[in-house]
């Protein structure tokens, strides 16, 4: 079959119009994917940002919590050995030797008992240090602290190999920590506290259970009052984690934090 | 009448290269300017071979595309280059085109225009243009492609190529008796719209270039 000129050219126009409209299409959809690079990249800054923003306010608030631990120790503890010292020395009779010395024992004792607690805030103090030696030990060193001043059952397991440091993961998963016990002194009203936290298949998993009253947990996420419990999810999730909470009233509460770690 | 749609989209795009480029720190870019030079001197000579002496042009032509598949190629490497972990694809592309060319050339003389490696250059600038893309594409670092010199130079070439693809495959056709005689060269139109893309996206590339020496120059 042969075709006429006229023919051909129309085809030969046809073909050529495809030929250039195809790389026009080309360039457009890639400026068109450029522009969702520049929106994506736009994003993950912003989540980078506010993923600072949330570290740097978890870094405030364990610091907070610290001098609260501090400033508690210092009133209950620290200040009643201390009272107890001068009361004891300001009681001794010089001329009744033997009761003098007695005196001066029971003073010594409340002295060395105060320096020894001074020594403990002291490390206390360094909040960030805590986290230096690890995250199990910074835990073990707040129930430390929880179990001196109130009076709970703690139960602390841990199972936690050689993981490799992760500052930013651990700071934030202290700080839920914090606002998971927190949440427990204020509302519980607990006898026991579990705390389990465990690392498997480079995933670290932290529960802290009580036996308290519990809660309606729908029902508190959705009232204004359960800022504790979204910061709590918001926080996991910018560690590319996630936070369960299981309770029911009169059942006790868990949470679980399970984070991606190494 | 020297001046037609295609000199006078070439000439501008020359000036607006020779005012763009002049001060550039790149050698490869500096070299658009005698590049396009020698386009606007091919294509007035061809036109003045053809219609003042009423010869033949093709030998002129087949001489232009030595040099256009040289400095093509070679400017199409230096944006694909950072990208590239070995320098070997440049020669190795450069000889088999040159190969091709030489081929083409002995066999059927230097008055017959060489289509055939018209079409194969026009293959392999297509892909490299499209593997440019593709760099774009997976590269993590952003890129504001509206300004970006390099993008325009290499879309301008895409359309060229990829547009003229229709006229290289039927060329022989294209210039046969049948199709000459007709009231409307279609080819020359082909040919000029392809050139008014190129040269456009040209242009706007070293103007991209030139502002974007200009802002960094001042940002110092």
């Amino acid at each position: 079959m042969q075709i006429s000129s006229k023919e051909f050219l129309f085809l030969f126009s046809l073909i050529t119009l495809i030929f250039l409209i195809a790389p026009l299409f080309l360039i457009y959809y890639i400026s068109l994917y450029n522009k969702r690079k520049k929106k994506h990249m736009e994003e993950k800054e912003e989540l980078k940002k506010a993923f600072e923003h949330e570290l740097l306010k978890s870094q405030m608030e364990v610091r907070e919590q610290t001098l609260k631990t501090i400033a508690l120790d210092l009133h209950d503890n620290i200040g009643q050995l201390l009272g107890l010292t001068i009361m004891t020395l300001s009681a001794i009779n010089p001329d009744d030797g033997q009761r003098a010395r007695e005196r001066i024992d029971a003073a010594t004792e409340f002295a060395k008992r105060s320096v020894k607690e001074v020594r403990a805030l002291a490390r206390l103090l360094h909040g960030e240090e805590q986290l230096s030696r690890g995250l199990v030990a910074a835990i073990a060193t707040e129930l430390e602290w929880m179990a001196k001043a109130r009076q709970y059952q703690v139960i602390y397991d841990h199972n936690v190999p050689e993981i490799p440091a992760s500052r930013d993961k651990e700071t934030m998963v202290y700080r839920l920590f914090q606002e998971s016990l927190h949440n427990i002194f204020r509302h519980a009203r607990a006898k026991e506290i579990r705390i389990n936290l465990d690392y498997r298949q480079q995933r670290l998993r932290l529960a802290i259970a009580d036996d308290g009253v519990g809660f309606n947990v729908p029902e508190v996420l959705k009232m204004q009052k359960g800022m504790g419990l979204h910061n709590l999810h918001k926080r996991a999730g910018m560690i590319g984690g996630e936070a369960v909470i299981h309770s029911a009233p009169g059942a006790g509460t868990e949470v679980a934090i399970t984070i991606p770690y190494g | 009448m020297l001046l037609t749609v295609n000199t006078a989209v070439e000439l501008t795009c020359f000036l607006v290269a020779g005012i763009c480029l002049h001060r550039d720190e790149s050698a490869a870019w500096k070299r658009m300017i005698p590049y396009l030079g020698l386009v606007c001197l091919t294509e007035m000579a061809g036109i003045y071979l053809r219609r003042q002496l009423h010869v033949s042009n093709t030998w002129l032509y087949n001489l232009y595309q030595y040099v256009e598949m040289t400095v093509i190629w070679s400017f199409l490497y230096y944006h694909l280059k950072p990208y590239l972990k070995t320098g070997k694809w440049y020669y190795l592309i450069l000889a088999a085109l040159l190969l091709v060319f030489v081929t083409e050339t002995y066999i059927r003389g230097w008055y017959v225009f060489a289509n055939i490696s018209a079409s194969v250059m026009s293959v392999v600038f297509i892909v490299a243009c499209l593997y440019y893309f593709l760099l774009v594409i997976r590269d993590d670092h952003y890129v504001e492609l509206r300004v970006h010199a390099p993008f325009w130079w290499i879309s301008g070439t895409l359309l060229y190529y990829f547009g003229s693809t229709a006229s290289n495959i039927f060329f022989d056709y294209l210039v046969s008796d049948a199709v000459m005689n007709l009231p409307f060269p279609l080819r020359y139109i082909v040919f000029n719209i392809l050139n008014v893309l190129l040269y456009c996206c040209w242009s706007y590339s070293f103007l991209c270039r030139y502002r974007q020496r200009n802002s960094s120059s001042s940002s110092v």
